[in-house]
C-alpha cells in the first residue's frame, strides 16, 4: 500500500460516486493505508478537482446519476486528455465486455465489477503503483 | 435532497463567503490602499471551498452569470460594511458580460441597494476565453462604463488573457498575471514579458496591477519598471469584512521601511 507520510505528502486519491456511504466507505479505508482521499459526487465537481489538483489515483463509478448515462466514462477522458500519469479505476455495478473495452480503450488502468471489497481495489491499486511507479 | 447539486448549495443563502484582498498605490515613497479585490470562497468544508474548484465547477455547469451575480451581490453587501473609500474590484466572466444581458441593470441595482457608487466599481474580467459574440460582450462593457464602471482585465499573460482582449477592450488596469511576478527579479524573460505589458497598457490609457508579490525583490523588480499598483501577500493577505472592521489602520505598515527602501535605493 501507498507510504504513510505524516508530512502531508502522502500520495492524492480522489473518489467518485453519487453514494455517500460509499464514498464514505473509501475516504476511511484508503486514509488508513497511506491516501490523502477527496470525494466527490458529480461529474463537474470530479473534473474541476481534476483540473486543479494533480491525483496519484482516481477511482470513479461509470453511473453518477439515475439517467444511465456513463458520466465516469466521461471524467476518465476528461483524466486522459490532462494527464496520462494518473492510475484510474473504473467501477461499475453494469459490467459488460463492450463496456470494458470501451474503458480499456480509453485508458483506464482497472475495470472492476461492484459491489467490490475494498481489500481487493486496494490491491489492484498496489500492484498498478508497483509497476508504475 | 436527492437531487441536490452542488450548485444549488453555492447559490443557497450562506453558500458564499467573500473576503478582500487590499490593492495597494505606492508613490513617492507613499503606499495607500487604492481598492480591495473581493474574493469569493465556496461552501464552508466543501471541495469548493478553494476558488480555483468552485469557478472551475461553475464554468464547467455553464452557471457564470448567476454565480458572478451572487458573488457580486454579497460582495458589495459585504464591502458597504468597510469604511474605506476606495476602489473595490469584483470578478466577472466574459461569459457572464456576454449572456447576461440584463447584468449592467443588476449591478446598478446592488450599487443603489449598498451605497456604493459605481464610479468605485473595476470589473474585473477573469477567463477571456475566446468569447462567441464579441457584439454582445463589448455592447455590456459600454454600457457599464457609460455607468461609470471601471474595466480591468486579469490573469494578463496567460491563456485566452492576451493582447488582443487588450486590444479590444482598452482596460482601465491590466493585472499581469503570477505567473510573471513570481521570481520576476530574477528571470530576464519575465521582466520584458511584463515590461512589454506596460508598455502595451500605458499606451492604451491603462494602468498596470502587479499581483502575487510575495517577495521584497519581486515588488522592487516591478516597481523599477514603473508598475504603481501591487498586490499580494507580501503587502496583505485577503480578509474578511469584519476584519478591516476591526482593523482602523489596515495596510502593510510593517513594511513601510521595505517599501521606502524599494522606492529610493532604485
Amino acid at each position: 500500500m501507498a507510504q504513510s507520510d505524516p508530512m502531508s505528502h502522502a500520495p492524492k486519491m480522489l473518489v467518485i460516486d453519487d453514494d455517500a456511504s460509499i464514498l464514505l466507505a473509501f475516504k476511511k479505508y484508503f486514509s488508513k493505508h497511506g491516501f490523502t482521499v477527496e470525494i466527490a459526487r458529480e461529474r463537474e465537481e470530479a473534473e474541476a478537482l481534476i483540473a486543479t489538483t494533480r491525483y496519484v489515483v482516481v477511482i470513479a463509478d461509470v453511473r453518477l446519476t439515475s439517467t444511465g448515462s456513463r458520466e465516469g466514462v466521461e471524467i476518465l477522458r476528461f483524466i486522459r486528455s490532462q494527464s496520462r500519469g494518473t492510475l484510474v479505476v473504473i467501477l461499475t455495478a453494469h459490467r459488460s465486455h463492450n463496456l470494458e473495452a470501451v474503458v480499456r480503450h480509453l485508458g483506464a488502468n482497472a475495470f472492476l465489477q461492484k459491489p467490490a471489497a475494498l481489500a481487493d481495489i486496494a490491491n489492484v491499486i498496489n500492484s498498478l503503483m508497483d509497476s508504475h511507479a | 435532497m436527492p437531487n441536490q447539486t452542488l450548485l444549488h448549495t453555492i447559490l443557497a443563502p450562506g453558500g458564499l463567503s467573500t473576503v478582500f484582498q487590499p490593492i495597494y498605490e505606492i508613490q513617492a515613497g507613499q503606499i495607500e490602499i487604492f481598492a480591495l479585490e473581493a474574493l469569493t470562497r465556496g461552501p464552508k468544508l466543501s471541495n469548493l471551498e478553494r476558488a480555483e474548484v468552485l469557478f472551475e465547477y461553475v464554468r464547467r455547469k455553464s452557471a457564470e452569470p448567476a454565480v458572478d451575480r451572487a458573488c457580486i451581490e454579497l460582495a458589495l453587501r459585504e464591502a458597504a460594511r468597510i469604511p474605506l473609500n476606495v476602489a473595490l474590484s469584483i470578478n466577472v466572466h466574459v461569459a457572464t458580460l456576454e449572456r447576461d444581458e440584463a447584468f449592467d441593470r443588476f449591478l446598478a441595482g446592488c450599487c443603489e441597494a449598498t451605497g456604493i457608487n459605481p464610479s468605485r466599481i473595476v470589473l474585473e474580467i477573469v477567463e477571456q476565453q475566446r468569447y462567441w459574440d464579441a457584439t454582445r460582450f463589448h455592447r455590456m462593457v459600454r454600457k457599464l462604463r457609460d455607468d461609470g464602471v471601471r474595466i480591468a482585465l486579469d490573469d494578463v499573460g496567460r491563456g485566452n488573457s492576451n493582447y488582443r482582449m487588450m486590444v479590444e477592450v482598452r482596460p482601465d488596469f491590466v493585472k499581469v498575471d503570477r505567473y510573471f511576478v513570481e521570481g520576476c527579479d530574477v528571470n530576464a524573460g519575465a521582466l520584458s514579458a511584463i515590461e512589454s505589458m506596460v508598455l502595451l497598457a500605458t499606451r492604451l490609457g491603462g494602468r498596470v496591477i502587479g499581483e502575487g508579490i510575495e517577495a521584497t525583490a519581486e515588488l522592487a523588480a516591478v516597481t523599477d519598471l514603473g508598475i504603481g499598483l501591487v498586490q499580494g501577500f507580501l503587502l496583505g493577505r485577503p480578509r474578511t469584512a469584519c476584519e478591516f472592521i476591526n482593523d482602523a489602520q489596515p495596510g502593510p505598515r510593517k513594511f513601510a521601511s521595505e517599501i521606502n527602501h524599494v522606492t529610493h535605493v532604485h
